[in-house]
């Protein structure tokens, strides 16, 4: 057991006694959490659970008031912030709810932005595999006010997956989406970890979207209070309830 | 990763435009300064000669400063230093001499009402004039003149030199150069006044020995005298351009500098604004990976991009810019005729590289805080804008603020020049601490402003006090400008006239002549003074000669050397000029004396000595026997007569002034082109000199204000554009067209309002502080006109920038849609 959770730390995110103050507001209160390297994870809370300050935390955008938070193994509490953007392009996919792409870049420019800024070649058969898995071979010379709203999504999506992090991000991903839209970039998503076991965490507050995850972790208060594994809308509708 | 484009294109056009102004200033500045660091008066008359020797033609001094090395400086001399004639035998020694000619000048005016110079007939060879018919001058009343006189050889004319007009025969002719009259050299000698002196000793080679080596030579023979070779040796034969030029080097250095401010106020708000507008942009390059620097890198990247084509093609059109400001001067008489134009790729190279430097200067300033922007904000919702200003934008605002109000202390507790540099120094203080303070400035006007709009106009007015107080910050980038428009402009165009109005008012209240005799040629003979104060009825005549002193000026604690306007005067001057002496008195001005005006006293009282240097750059200790107050009206130093007449270039005085009203025709008639006008004719020639230098004034604000309008513009234009989606959700929410126009027209008199309470209070400071200085009352002189059309430009075209794209955003017939 010891060595399996050195292994999984090693390659994904691990929160310890993770602490986030603002002033007197405690937004995270003592998370201990490590994301199963291959899962599909989904952090579910009302709105002031710490839901946000869980994600910023945990992905390196910002840094905890006290605890520690490793990814691929380092500790970020000590790195400065242009070690820990350098960490986070190599490591770490993001996926926004919107304004997600840079307006004046083409899609193929947005989706190897993450590379160009770490000053790295791309790999050319990756690229054109996860521009095919995302379903966007005939638009990379789109600019984003060209494609719909799911595709933009599917855009963000595929520049996440270039550096082939080990944990991709996903904040609200549908929330700007039709139910319909929402569901494919969803049903994307889960492709994506089953057929290249790619480490996603999810945060919503969509039952709906939140099912598709392996587990749901639930926060309220900046605690995990609870963790449903393969849950079904209906149960997390109902756990959703009773926070 | 690629260029900037879409919602950017209007800042970088305003980027470009705004840089492209300020190479073409800067580089038209570059161009007059290095004309004046070239410019010699053409060689004329010393043509064929290889080297003049002249006295020293500026001084030299090492002035103390506190904690430092003494810092040399020099003024140049407005007189002829003359040399002595007898240095001419140990240059005639040089190895490679030919001969040596003692060359003597000195103003003609012929009876037919023309001017020229006369010299012996061995100068004749300097040039060389030849002789186009007769022959060379031999008894003392025979004389050669310039075919361009109009006389025939045999002919007889009057000549005026420093006496009544004498008859000269008229030997021969010669055809070109300047006009000029030669007599026998005795004669000249004795018509030049200097018996063993000389204007210059100008050598001709026999060609045995290159020019490089003879200059050497002949340092060596005359130990302390000035030796001119090449161009040089015009300002031999004209000091008047190398009179201006160390004026021309500092006009040209300082509204370079200007400039530079200038774009670093306007592009430095620009490209604030244009960052702030790209927040969520910068905010997800952040999240995806960018670092700080490589944000700030980007930024300064796409700058440069459109700042270098900007700069290269204003510093080429620089050239032609300060080739126009050269002959607009020249011909409004600021430069004399022989400054000449020098065109050289090095303004545009320095134009391009100060306009670059300050561009990416100002980017990295304007970035430094916006890419601090947290990657955690691009996951927000909207990009709020951050009310606070940073601790250190409060502090050193505060600190300009501090130092701008000891400035005002320092101008008002002084006069002169020293309270004039202060007022510079108070400009620069208060305007940077609006540009750091602005923010805070815009809340202050919204609160005054807003709360008035919000009563006028309840809808409309409080959904304008609170928009523009929802971005102080973005206020505040267009309040600096408007600011800076308004009180460079005040300050710019009013300090002059100031100066002007208390100069005429000086002299008006100080001159107690009924009449003035003036000339309409190179000057007045010393006996037609004489003459007319032996008219009966006439009470007093006093020649005024005007010279010019240097004297080392205490200017805010330390001592610059400065060229003084000094005036000689007459033993009889108290009867018809009134300087308002404060202690002595001018009848004592006889004798090595000086009296000097409160403004360059400083610590010196009557009875002290007054170290100077006098017009031809003889070092004097002159006894103070007055102080007085119109050192506007009547010039900073009085001398007396004959002791300015023994050290400037000519025995000639520039007026007399009579009281007493006797008809004074009968006692000139003597005299070629004197002649006695009323007081009135004195006062036009005073403000024709005063508006001269005004010029240089209406072409600063014009080429900065127009700068800075520029600026404002585009500013407030970009800022309006970047309200499309808040415009359009007032539209959708319900609001009228009518209603969200009206709301801008109110927010842009707050805004602008702001501006230019903010500016006209600098200026209004900086001008009581200056008029204070120079007539001890806190009345600058303003025009009316002027500021209306200064608010008009500023204010209309302000406005204008707010509501054109504001009502292209709200187009009348479509439907409101947020993209």
């Amino acid at each position: 057991m010891t060595t399996m959770l050195a292994e999984t730390s090693a390659q994904t995110v691990s929160m310890e006694a993770v602490t986030k103050t603002y002033g007197d507001v405690r937004a995270l209160d003592g998370i201990t959490w490590t994301f199963p390297r291959g899962g599909f994870t989904a952090v579910m809370g009302p709105s002031g659970s710490g839901k946000s300050t869980f994600l910023h935390c945990a992905s390196g955008l910002d840094r905890p008031s006290s605890g520690t938070v490793r990814i691929g193994g380092v500790d970020i509490g000590r790195l400065s912030e242009a070690k820990r953007t350098r960490l986070r392009r190599e490591r770490i996919g993001f996926v926004f709810q919107s304004f997600n792409l840079v307006p004046s870049m083409d899609v193929e420019q947005n989706i190897l932005l993450p590379l160009q800024l770490g000053g790295m070649k791309p790999d050319r058969a990756w690229l054109d595999e996860v521009v095919r898995r995302v379903g966007l071979a005939d638009r990379v010379r789109h600019r984003p006010a060209e494609l719909s709203g799911g595709q933009q999504q599917r855009v963000a999506l595929a520049r996440a997956l270039v550096t082939r992090p080990d944990v991709v991000f996903a904040d609200e991903p549908t929330g700007a989406l039709d139910p319909r839209t929402a569901r494919e970039v969803m049903a994307l998503l889960r492709e994506v970890v089953d057929m290249t076991g790619q480490t996603l965490v999810l945060v919503t507050h969509d039952p709906a979207a939140a099912a598709w995850a392996d587990s749901v972790l639930f926060l309220s208060r900046g605690r995990i209070v609870d963790e449903l594994a393969a849950p079904s809308p209906a149960a997390i509708a109902n756990r959703w309830e009773s926070l | 990763m690629s260029g900037p484009s879409g919602a950017n294109k209007g800042a970088f056009a305003g980027v470009f435009t705004a840089l492209l102004f300020a190479a073409a200033l800067v580089g038209a500045c570059g161009t007059l300064v290095e004309s004046a660091w070239r410019a010699h008066a053409p060689v004329e008359r010393y043509g064929a000669a290889t080297a003049v020797v002249t006295g020293p033609q500026s001084v030299t001094d090492r002035l103390r400063r506190v904690g430092d090395d003494p810092e040399k400086q020099s003024r140049p001399l407005t007189e002829r230093s003359r040399v002595q004639v007898a240095a001419a035998q140990r240059l005639r020694t040089v190895h490679g001499v030919r001969a040596v000619v003692a060359d003597v000048s000195f103003p003609v005016l012929t009876s037919t009402g023309r001017t020229m110079t006369g010299h012996g007939w061995d100068s004749a060879a300097l040039r060389p004039y030849k002789l186009s018919t007769g022959r060379a001058p031999q008894a003392a009343d025979e004389v050669v003149v310039s075919g361009s006189a109009g006389v025939r050889p045999g002919q007889v004319v009057q000549m005026q030199v420093s006496e009544k007009p004498r008859p000269y025969r008229v030997t021969g002719l010669v055809a070109s150069g300047p006009a000029a009259a030669f007599f026998t050299t005795a004669t000249a000698n004795a018509l030049y006044g200097h018996p063993g002196q000389a204007d210059a000793l100008a050598v001709l080679a026999d060609g045995s020995v290159d020019d490089g080596a003879l200059k050497t030579a002949l340092r060596a023979a005359a130990p302390g005298l000035t030796i001119a070779t090449g161009r040089a040796r015009g300002d031999a034969e004209d000091l008047s351009v190398a009179a201006v030029r160390p004026d021309i080097l500092e006009i040209g250095a300082s509204l370079g500098g200007v400039a530079v401010m200038t774009a670093l106020v306007v592009v430095g708000g620009l490209i604030a604004l244009s960052v702030r507008e790209r927040a969520r942009e910068f905010a997800l390059l952040r999240a995806v990976g960018a670092t700080p620097w490589q944000v700030r890198w980007q930024i300064m990247r796409e700058t440069l991009a459109v700042g270098a084509p900007a700069a290269l093609l204003g510093g080429v059109l620089s050239l032609g810019v300060g080739a126009g400001m050269h002959r607009a001067m020249v011909r409004k008489g600021v430069l004399p005729d022989g400054f000449g134009l020098s065109l050289s790729p090095l303004p545009v190279l320095a134009a391009f590289a100060a306009t670059l430097l300050t561009a990416v200067l100002t980017a990295l300033i304007a970035c430094l805080r916006a890419s601090r922007i947290r990657p955690v904000e691009a996951l927000g919702e909207a990009a709020n804008e951050k009310a606070g200003l940073p601790r250190w934008r409060r502090v050193t605002g505060i600190v300009f603020l501090v130092l701008g109000l000891n400035a005002l202390g320092a101008s008002t507790a002084t006069s002169g020049p020293t309270a004039a540099a202060a007022i510079g120094g108070l400009v620069m203080c208060l305007i940077v601490a609006t540009a750091l303070l602005g923010p805070l400035l815009a809340g202050l006007g919204n609160r005054v402003l807003g709360r008035a709009a919000a009563t006028v106009a309840p809808v409309a007015g409080r959904m304008a006090q609170q928009a523009s107080a929802a971005a102080a910050v973005r206020a505040g980038s267009v309040i600096t400008p408007v600011a800076l428009a308004v009180a460079f402009a005040g300050t710019q165009l009013f300090a002059q006239p100031t100066v002007a109005h208390a100069t005429t008012q000086q002299a008006a209240a100080g001159i107690r002549a009924d009449q003035v005799l003036m000339s309409a040629g190179p000057g007045i003979p010393s006996g037609a003074a004489d003459a007319a104060r032996r008219v009966p009825g006439i009470a007093a005549a006093t020649p005024v000669k005007n010279t010019t002193v240097v004297m080392a000026v205490k200017e805010l604690g330390e001592k610059n050397l400065r060229s003084l306007p000094a005036r000689g005067v007459g033993a009889d001057a108290g009867a018809v000029i009134d300087p308002r002496v404060r202690s002595g008195r001018l009848a004592d001005l006889r004798g090595p004396s000086v009296a000097l005006s409160r403004d360059v006293a400083a610590g010196l009282k009557v009875g002290s000595v007054a170290p100077m240097w006098l017009g031809d750059g003889t070092r004097a200790d002159l006894r103070v026997v007055a102080v007085y107050d119109r050192g506007l009206g009547f010039g900073d130093v009085l001398l007396p007569h004959d002791l300015a007449l023994a050290h400037s270039s000519t025995q000639l005085d520039d007026q007399v002034l009579v009281r007493g009203k006797a008809d004074l025709r009968p006692a000139l008639t003597g005299y070629a082109g004197v002649q006695a006008v009323d007081r009135g004719a004195l006062d036009a020639t005073l403000s024709q000199q005063l508006k001269l230098q005004g010029f240089v004034n209406y072409v600063v604000v014009v080429a900065i204000a127009g700068f800075i309008v520029i600026g404002l513009v585009t500013t407030l234009a970009l800022a309006t554009a970047a309200r499309r989606r808040e415009l359009t959700l007032l539209r959708l929410v319900g609001a009228t067209r009518r209603q969200v126009l009206r709301m801008l027209r109110l927010e842009a008199v707050i805004v602008l309002g702001t501006g230019i309470a903010a500016g006209g209070l600098i200026a209004a400071v900086t001008l009581m502080a200056f008029a204070f200085a120079v007539t001890g009352l806190p009345l600058p002189s303003v025009s009316l006109t002027s500021s209306g059309l200064v608010l008009l430009a500023v204010g209309g075209s302000g406005a204008a920038a707010i509501l054109v794209p504001a009502r292209a955003i709200l187009r009348r017939h479509a439907s409101p849609k947020i993209s």
